[in-house]
C-alpha cells in the first residue's frame, strides 16, 4: 500500500505534514511517536475512516482494526462480535477464536472477560475480517506487563504467518521491537515521519534488549 | 406469582425488596386507600357526591354486564393505539435525525421547544377547529401532543450512540442494515423503551381529554355524559375500570418491554 500524504488539517490547525509511506505485504511497520503527536489521525486516514485529506492513498483493500478501547458490541456473544462485524461463517469465526486462544470462550459477553481478553477478541474480529491491512490502534496499552507480553507473543504468532501490511500504532518500543520489522517514528509539529529504521532480524529470533537499545539510539539520531 | 402482582399493585419503579413485604405493603396501602374512601363516603353522607366503594364497584359492575363499558374501553383504547404507534413512529425518527444531524438539529430544536411548550388543550382545540370533530383530529392531536417530548427522548439516545462502535462498523464495511439492527438499536432500545412507557403514560390521559371535548364514544365521553348528568359513581366506575385496564398493559405489555431492551445487561453479568 502506498499514502502520499500532503497534509492533514482540522480546521487551520495542520496536524500532520506531507508523510511518504509505502508497506509491503507481510511488512509490519511500528508507528511511533509522543503522545497526540497524530498517530492515531495517520491511522484513521489509512483505515479510510477519515477520508478528508489532501494526499493520495492506493492498495489498502479490506481493512481489519483492533481499536485502542475493544469496540466490542456489549449486547452480543464473544462469537456474534466476530460473526456481525466481519460477516464471515461461523468455522471462520471459531477459527480466529481459535488462534487468539479463546475458543472456549466463544459463548462469553465482552463484560465477563477481562480487558486482555476483550482485546483478544477485537483481534479476532480483525483476522476474521480477512484484511489485507491489518492496524493495531494501541492495542496493547492499559495492560498490566505479564498480559501484555502474552498478547504480543500471540500477536507475533499471528503476524509471522500472514501477508497483511501491518500497522501497529504505539508509544512503546518494546512493541516494535518484539513485532515489527520497521519503525517509524512520527515528531514534530504538524508531524512528519523523522525516523525509520528497519530491523536486519525477523521479531521471531530477534535479541531484543540489544535491539532495544540500537533502536532508540537510532530513533533518537533520527 | 406473588411477585407479579406485587409489581402490578406497586406499580412504580421501586426497586423489588422482599417480594412478601412489598406485597403486604401494597395491599394494605389499598386497603388503606378503600378504607379512607369508605370513611369519606360515610362522613359527607351523600352517595350522589361521593358513592362509597362498594356503590361505584356495583356501577361498574352493571356497566360492565350491559357491554357498555366494554364498548367505551375498546374505542378509547383503539385511539390510544392509533395516536401511540403514530407519535412513537414520528418522534422517533425526528428525535433520531436531530440527534445524528447536528444542522437538521438547528433547525427542528427550535419547532420542539414550540410544540413541547404548547397546551394540550390547545392543540387539541385547534385540531378540533382546523379538522373537525373527526376520528383522525382526535388521534392527531393526542399524537401531536406527545411527539415533541418522545423526540427528545429520542434525540439524546442518539446524541449517546457510541462513535467508537460507528468506526467500528464503518471500518468492518458492515452493511447498512445490519448495522441498523446490531450496532444501533441496541443502543437506542432502552430510550426507546423509555420514550414508549413516558409517552403510553401520558397518552392514554390526553386521549380522555380529546373525547371529553369531541367524540361520541369512549371513557372521556363517558365521563363528559356523566359529569353533565352529575352521576359520580359512573364517572368513578369508568375512570377505576380504564385505570386498571392501563395498568395491565402497562404491566403485561411496557414493563416486559422495557426489561427485554435491556437484558443483554443481566445477561452479560450473570450468565
Amino acid at each position: 500500500m502506498k499514502l502520499d500524504l500532503i497534509e492533514k488539517t482540522f480546521g487551520d490547525t495542520q496536524v500532520l505534514g506531507d508523510i511518504y509511506l509505502s508497506v509491503e505485504r507481510g511488512e509490519t511497520v511500528a508507528l511511533t511517536g509522543p503522545s497526540g503527536v497524530g498517530k492515531s489521525t495517520l491511522m484513521r486516514i489509512i483505515s479510510g475512516l477519515d477520508p478528508v485529506f489532501d494526499g493520495t492513498l492506493t492498495g489498502v483493500g479490506r481493512v481489519g482494526i483492533v481499536f485502542q478501547e475493544p469496540t466490542l458490541l456489549p449486547w452480543r456473544s464473544a462469537l456474534d462480535n466476530i460473526l456481525i462485524a466481519t460477516g464471515c461463517d461461523k468455522s471462520n469465526a471459531l477459527a480466529a477464536l481459535a488462534q487468539v486462544e479463546l475458543g472456549k470462550r466463544h459463548a462469553a459477553f465482552p463484560s465477563q472477560l477481562s480487558l486482555g481478553q476483550q482485546r483478544r477478541v477485537a483481534l479476532a474480529r480483525a483476522l476474521a475480517a480477512n484484511p489485507d491491512t491489518l492496524i493495531l490502534d494501541e492495542a496493547f496499552a492499559s495492560l498490566d506487563e505479564a498480559t501484555a507480553s502474552r498478547m504480543r507473543s500471540l500477536t507475533r504468532g499471528i503476524l509471522q504467518a500472514a501477508n497483511y501490511h501491518t500497522f501497529i500504532v504505539t508509544h512503546h518500543l518494546q512493541d516494535a521491537v518484539e513485532l515489527a520489522d520497521r519503525v517509524l517514528l512520527l515528531d514534530s509539529s504538524p508531524a512528519r515521519i523523522r525516523g525509520d529504521y528497519r530491523f536486519s532480524t525477523s521479531p521471531h529470533c530477534r535479541g531484543q534488549s540489544e535491539e532495544l537499545d540500537i533502536l532508540r539510539q537510532k530513533l533518537q539520531q533520527g | 406469582m406473588l411477585e407479579r402482582l406485587n409489581h402490578f399493585l406497586m406499580a412504580s419503579s421501586i426497586p423489588p425488596q422482599n417480594s412478601y413485604a412489598g406485597l403486604s405493603k401494597g395491599v394494605v396501602s389499598l386497603l388503606v386507600f378503600l378504607a379512607l374512601w369508605a370513611g369519606a363516603a360515610l362522613y359527607v353522607q351523600d352517595g350522589t357526591l361521593l358513592p362509597s366503594p362498594d356503590i361505584v364497584a356495583r356501577i361498574f359492575w352493571e356497566e360492565a354486564l350491559s357491554g357498555e363499558m366494554a364498548f367505551h374501553m375498546v374505542a378509547t383504547l383503539a385511539r390510544v393505539i392509533a395516536a401511540f404507534i403514530l407519535a412513537m413512529s414520528i418522534g422517533s425518527l425526528l428525535g433520531i435525525a436531530t440527534g445524528r444531524n447536528p444542522s437538521f438539529n438547528s433547525w427542528a430544536s427550535p419547532w420542539l421547544i414550540i410544540f413541547l411548550n404548547l397546551p394540550a388543550l390547545v392543540v387539541i382545540v385547534l385540531c378540533y377547529l382546523w379538522i373537525g370533530l373527526t376520528e383522525v383530529a382526535a388521534v392527531t392531536a393526542v399524537a401531536l401532543n406527545k411527539i415533541p417530548m418522545i423526540a427528545v427522548m429520542m434525540r439524546e439516545g442518539a446524541r449517546a450512540l457510541d462513535p467508537a462502535l460507528d468506526d467500528m462498523a464503518q471500518t468492518f464495511e458492515m452493511r447498512p442494515l445490519s448495522r441498523w439492527r446490531h450496532v444501533i438499536m441496541p443502543q437506542l432500545a432502552p430510550h426507546f423503551a423509555s420514550a414508549g412507557r413516558a409517552g403510553f403514560a401520558l397518552i392514554w390521559k390526553i386521549v380522555l381529554v380529546v373525547e371529553f371535548l369531541g367524540r361520541s364514544n369512549g371513557i372521556g365521553f363517558q365521563i363528559h355524559l356523566n359529569f353533565q348528568l352529575f352521576e359520580v359513581g359512573h364517572i368513578l366506575a369508568y375512570a377505576f375500570g380504564f385505570i386498571a385496564i392501563m395498568l395491565v398493559i402497562e404491566y403485561l405489555v411496557v414493563q416486559p418491554w422495557e426489561k427485554s431492551s435491556s437484558a443483554w445487561r443481566r445477561k452479560g453479568v450473570s450468565g
